[in-house]
């Protein structure tokens, strides 16, 4: 008996290497294939904004068919940095610098509002979602729902009260002006981590309420540590999202100062007088404020994925 | 290291589910104390309130002679383990077995020392660096383990601490936490729906059901005297025969009906237990464990005999566990659990290993009668006075 099933099992592994090669080779091919051209799609318009950034704005029209910068120079990206002299500023651009604004001073008002947007709303969410998860309050459920109802709200319609709460408060043009509304949660951020901490044993905390640590240490030191991979995973969304907030520091912060780099580009197109846009500069500029995130994603992201697969005990 | 007493414990679960119906029990100090029952019975949540988890209904609760009822689980001075071991995944295992005492503000130095010493008694010294992650079942269970006693509480409380490993480590972790525990001595109620483990763990066992105490006594008693039909039928395995029968007290003997047949009582047994006179001519339930059931052929000296045919037989090695069929159907108490070797047959014999039955034929076997049980048909109740 053990002969025959010996046989039977040699007999599959002389069929299965060129068998398994050869699926696996129109299966990978095919799907090398597919990631290559989601690739070029979505890495195209980065490519495009880097070309036409390292163009003359003057030279843009004449070589739009070309995939490589027209007229090379990187007087664009010194433009916006305020490093260039006027004679490059005129070569590059074709005429007198006109729409002008401090990059690092944005850069310096997106990374402050970006990063305690995260800090806030994260702290804040998840206490809150802890709290829906597993506090036992009176109407904790029906809280909870009406406050999930809060997701259904779109953003425009507290555009105008809060504006009028803010410039009430005399935080017009402030970074608190521009944080509030974000700071201290949002109902998606809390679903989603009172949905993670729903999956968290009980027994764990029970355990660490019978060691004798409080509602506050149980949190912060066991339900936190436990819930790292979704809450790195939040602070990167809620930090990209932050940074790529657009509508309300626009109404709030008019002063250059205090304008993250989302409305200060918005500003640098605009203050073209009666000139065709200056695509060069808007796209070294956007590019160069990109460069956070993507460096942020290029650290962070590859941690979230493997967090994925962070095993908790259940 | 305390005593504790429950009095009259309730729980009743919001939506009205009364889990544990007041309980009573007095634990003494260094005993080991094992709830068992079927699942759902309430012993979870009989340990639960012990340990201050869950909420006391009604009744009183105390720890070393102090009332604890209403008092907060960090201030009971008690240490649990849990199913699922509920360790902390992000911490080594040197800082959960220390967690409890960081919180104590147990000074560093000595807090070393404790955590050193368990981990020595648990064999976990060499894992110390390790997250909860990166051990073996056993080894996360000694973890669990560890962080209790590491505490030095004075109770003890395990809520089926070993039912996630696997048959062979179950065996040797029972005799591990009896040896701790004995060496440390401390008041312990262990949780268990295992009756094999609460027997051989526990000094005392309470058997629970329905949320109703129906038995607390030592291991042997609980097997030899059991106070009704539900702890006759759960306790031993194979479980006690269990039939209708009537009894009938003649001049020379008893005589108890076993379907079609009978056997004999010797007379002292009214002596023994007096109230079986009034049940003369009476239904009622009649036990005899598969140990006192003997292959006649091998066993001469008894002369209490059935005849019956041979529906099954396990040859085991050391014995051979015989399904009868005697002409009698096995009583069916109510919510009794069901035991997994029922065949319908409903009569077992434990025979030595050279016993020349054989399946499908009819055979006689002896019994020792000295050892039968009556049960009260309508209560269930032993009929022991
Ligand atoms: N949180 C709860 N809410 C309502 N009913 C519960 C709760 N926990 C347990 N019960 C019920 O109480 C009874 C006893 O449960 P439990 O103590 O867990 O039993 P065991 O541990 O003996 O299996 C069961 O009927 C169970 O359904
Ligand atoms: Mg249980």
């Amino acid at each position: 008996m053990t002969n025959i099933a010996d046989r039977i099992e040699n007999l599959g592994s002389a069929l299965e290497p060129s068998a398994r090669l050869r699926r696996l080779g129109i299966g990978r091919g095919a799907a090398w294939l597919i990631l290559i051209a989601i690739l070029v799609v979505s890495l195209f318009p980065f490519w495009w904004a880097l070309r036409t950034g390292l163009s003359t704005n003057g030279n843009l029209f004449a070589g739009d068919q070309s995939l490589l910068p027209v007229g090379y120079t990187d007087n664009n990206f010194e433009r916006v940095l305020g490093t260039a002299s006027e004679a490059e500023i005129l070569e590059s651009l074709g005429r007198e610098n006109t729409g002008s604004f401090d990059f690092l001073q944005s850069l310096k008002v997106s990374v402050i509002v970006a990063t305690a947007i995260t800090v806030g709303q994260v702290l804040f969410s998840a206490m809150a979602a802890y709290a829906f998860a597993r506090l036992k309050f009176w109407g904790r459920d029906k809280l909870f729902f009406l406050f999930l109802s809060g997701l259904m709200i779109p953003p425009i319609f507290t555009l105008i009260p809060n504006l009028v709460l803010v410039k009430n408060l005399g935080w017009l043009n402030s970074y608190p002006g521009i944080i509030a509304p974000f700071f201290f949660m949002t109902p998606f951020a809390v679903f989603f981590l009172r949905q993670f901490f729903l999956g968290i044993s009980r027994e764990v905390e029970e355990a660490a309420l019978l060691d004798g640590a409080g509602n506050f240490r149980t949190f912060f030191g066991i339900i936190v540590p436990m819930s790292a991979a979704p809450i790195a995973t939040l602070s990167i969304l809620t930090y990209i999202t932050a940074w790529n907030e657009f509508l309300w520091p626009l109404v709030v912060a008019r002063a250059p100062e205090r304008q993250p780099l989302t409305v200060a580009l918005g500003q640098f197109t605009a203050q073209q007088p009666g000139t065709s846009p200056d695509w060069s500069g808007l796209m070294a500029g956007t590019l160069l404020a990109a460069l956070p995130i993507i460096v942020i994603f290029l650290i962070f992201g590859r941690k979230v994925v493997d967090s994925i697969g962070f095993s908790g005990i259940k | 290291m305390a005593t504790v007493e429950l009095e009259e414990l309730t729980k009743i679960y919001p939506g009205g589910v009364k889990a544990v119906d007041a309980m009573s029990l007095s634990i003494d100090d260094g005993e080991f104390v094992v709830f068992v029952g079927p699942s759902g019975c309430g012993k979870s949540t009989a340990l639960r309130m012990v340990a201050g988890l869950e909420e006391i209904s009604e009744g009183v609760l105390r720890i070393g002679g102090n009332e604890m009822t209403k008092v907060h689980p960090r201030q009971r001075d008690i240490a649990m383990v849990f199913q699922n071991y509920a360790l902390y995944p992000h911490l080594t295992v040197r800082k959960n077995i220390a967690y409890p005492l960081k919180l104590a503000k147990v000074p560093k130095v000595e807090m070393q020392e404790r955590v050193q010493r368990t981990a020595e008694v648990l064999q976990l010294s060499e894992y110390l660096d390790r997250k909860p992650g990166a051990l073996s079942g056993g080894q996360r269970q000694r973890v669990a383990m560890g962080r209790a006693i590491v505490r030095e509480p004075s109770v003890f409380l395990m809520d089926e601490p070993l039912s996630n490993l696997d048959a062979k480590l179950r065996v040797y972790m029972r005799s591990e936490i009896s040896r701790i525990q004995r060496e440390l001595g401390v008041t312990t109620i262990y949780v268990t729906h295992d009756q094999v483990e609460a027997m051989t763990m526990g000094d005392r066992v309470a058997v629970l059901k329905g949320g109703v105490l129906q038995q607390a006594d030592k291991p042997s008693v609980l097997y030899s005297e059991p106070a009704n039909l539900f702890v006759a039928g759960f306790i031993g395995s194979p479980a006690m025969n269990l039939f209708e029968s009537s009894i009938q007290v003649e001049e020379q003997s008893i005589r108890v009906r076993v379907g079609q047949q009978s056997v004999d009582l010797p007379l002292e047994y009214l002596d023994q237990f007096p109230a079986l006179r009034s049940y003369d001519g009476e239904r009622l339930v009649c036990g005899i464990r598969p140990d006192d059931v003997y292959d006649a052929a091998l066993n001469p000296g008894l002369v209490q005999r059935l005849q019956g045919d041979v529906a099954l037989l396990e040859k085991l090695g050391s014995e051979i566990v015989a399904h009868l069929d005697v002409g009698v159907r096995r009583f069916e108490s109510a919510g009794a659990d069901e035991t997994e070797d029922e065949l319908g047959t409903g009569f077992i014999g434990r025979f030595r290993p050279q016993s020349e039955a054989r399946a499908g034929d009819r055979m006689e076997v002896a019994l020792d009668v000295s050892a039968m049980h009556f049960f009260d048909l309508a209560t269930g109740e032993a009929i022991r006075s």
